[in-house]
């Protein structure tokens, strides 16, 4: 027997296209622009910038930059958000304690 | 804020709607009750709100939750509509923004929301305080603590490995709601309830929560004094290891019938108990060096050293003394935060029956250091 039910939420596969950044896409050049996301957690800002040190010394970015989350609970606000998608080829975030 | 959809979904049998609840990130694993819109209604009829009302909006999550989103997932949960009331006032403590619930289920530490409900409502419904207090075994703990983990996952999408960054995670992210027990006496005079200290009527009951780690039992059956049960609850409040030691956090001393009998026999409120923990769980900076913690470490939270070089700890007035658990050799617990008050304040709201009046807080009858409000 069929049985009628309230969904809880959105199905996975809904939710996933629903909550997707959209953003043109740039091409990446030779050199690119790496932009950092400190997410504020101890340390976080010592390890991106060592790691664009050794990027840039490797040769595999023309340089970088780094943005600092308020807090590590907080998303990067809308100017961040906004300046990482007008300068930064690639963008590495997600770094925690 | 446009509330979402109530979208309804024909499945063939009720074992294939278990099964898709089970596929999709509806569940905590185990099998939930399809929630139809008759059992849903019925839910919601057992609260004191309205099926579109909206709860709250969790903060930099910008999600609200509806009342009829609680309901689906009570219903999920195995929730009797009796216990709805509950399962609101809970959601009602965990959307006062000092909660920092986005923060809560989101950090690697891993946090659950331990829940003590303090009043006879508890007890109509059948909520456990005795043996095996932290499960399983009861509907009512067992089902009111998923509900609210549930409603996590699917309106708040706290998803493990998505929203919900858990390195670890514990048991008590199924569940972690429990019943204030019976209070001791000193003499004929029994501790005042939980419900009683947050300045509400004995006749009231109150949810209070804490984001936890996972509790740590607390042995001790050799005839230990007051002094002596301070000295081991102390020690376990200030391991270097639990993330909120040395900051200003809070936590749940969850005392069992013989601990808390030998601080009664004492003369001893729950009150004072507050005062001299928070004491004891002062630590040191040569203290955090043994267990191998660097004070000075960039980016650390410990809070500074006094004179005495005594970092504090969780302050009186975030430490919860809660008689529950059931009786045996001589066990208690210890539910720690698992951050500082920054970043998930203890709160307490009243729970609400239909076509009663709201329990009312008398600030002026409170313990005044206590802040879980």
């Amino acid at each position: 027997m069929s049985i009628d039910v309230i969904l809880p939420a959105p199905r996975a596969h809904t939710a996933k296209v629903q909550g997707s950044i959209r953003h043109t896409w740039k091409g990446i050049p030779d050199k690119p622009v790496l932009g950092l996301i400190d997410n504020a957690k101890p340390r976080a800002g010592d390890l991106l910038s060592a790691l664009a040190r050794v990027l840039e010394r490797q040769g595999v970015i023309g340089s970088h930059f780094t943005v600092r989350k308020g807090s590590a609970s907080d998303p990067i606000n809308a100017e961040q958000r906004a300046d990482l998608l007008a300068r930064a080829h690639v963008i590495v975030s997600g770094v925690g304690d | 804020m446009t509330m979402p959809e109530r979208k309804l979904e024909r499945f063939d049998s009720y074992l294939t709607a278990v099964e898709a609840f089970l596929d999709e990130p509806w569940s905590d694993g185990l099998p939930v009750i399809p929630p139809t819109p008759a059992l849903v209604e019925r839910m919601v009829a057992a609260g004191a709100r309205g099926m579109d009302e909206c709860l709250g909006i969790v903060p930099r999550r910008d999600l609200p939750l509806y009342v009829w989103q609680a309901a689906t997932c009570a219903v999920m949960a195995g929730c009797k509509p009796e216990y709805f009331p509950v399962v609101l006032a809970t959601w009602d403590a965990m959307l006062d923004p000092r909660f920092s619930l986005h923060t809560v289920l989101s950090s690697t530490g891993g946090v659950a929301i331990a829940a003590v409900v303090s009043g006879p409502y508890a007890e109509r419904i059948g909520m456990r305080s005795g043996m095996g207090v932290f499960g399983p075994g009861n509907r009512a703990n067992a089902t009111i603590g998923r509900a609210i983990r549930l409603g996590a996952f699917t309106a708040l999408k706290a998803v493990t490995g998505e929203l919900d960054a858990s390195s670890f995670g514990h048991a008590g992210k199924y569940t972690f709601h429990f019943a204030e027990g019976d209070p001791p006496l000193i003499g004929s005079t029994p501790w005042p309830t939980i419900r009683e200290q947050f300045g509400y009527d004995r006749s009231a009951t109150t949810v209070s929560i804490i984001p936890a780690e996972a509790p740590r039992q607390i042995m001790h059956r050799f005839q230990p004094t007051a002094e002596d049960m301070f000295k081991a609850i102390g020690h376990t409040m200030r391991d270097p290891a639990q993330n909120g030691t040395g900051t200003d956090t809070c936590s749940m001393l969850v005392l069992g019938p013989e601990h808390a009998s030998i601080f009664a026999d004492a003369g001893m409120m729950p009150g004072e108990l507050r005062r001299e923990f928070a004491r004891r769980a002062r630590t040191s900076i040569d203290a955090l060096a043994a267990a191998g913690f660097r004070y000075d470490y960039p980016g650390n939270r410990y809070n500074a050293p006094d004179a005495e070089g005594n970092i504090a700890g969780a302050s009186a007035g975030h430490i919860l003394v809660v008689p529950s658990g059931g009786p045996g050799a001589g066990w208690s617990a210890y539910i720690p935060s698992w951050s500082w008050v920054d970043d998930g304040h203890p709160i307490t709201r009243p729970v609400c029956l239909p076509g009663q009046p709201v329990p009312v807080r008398d600030a002026a009858r409170a313990e005044a250091d206590l802040d879980f409000v």
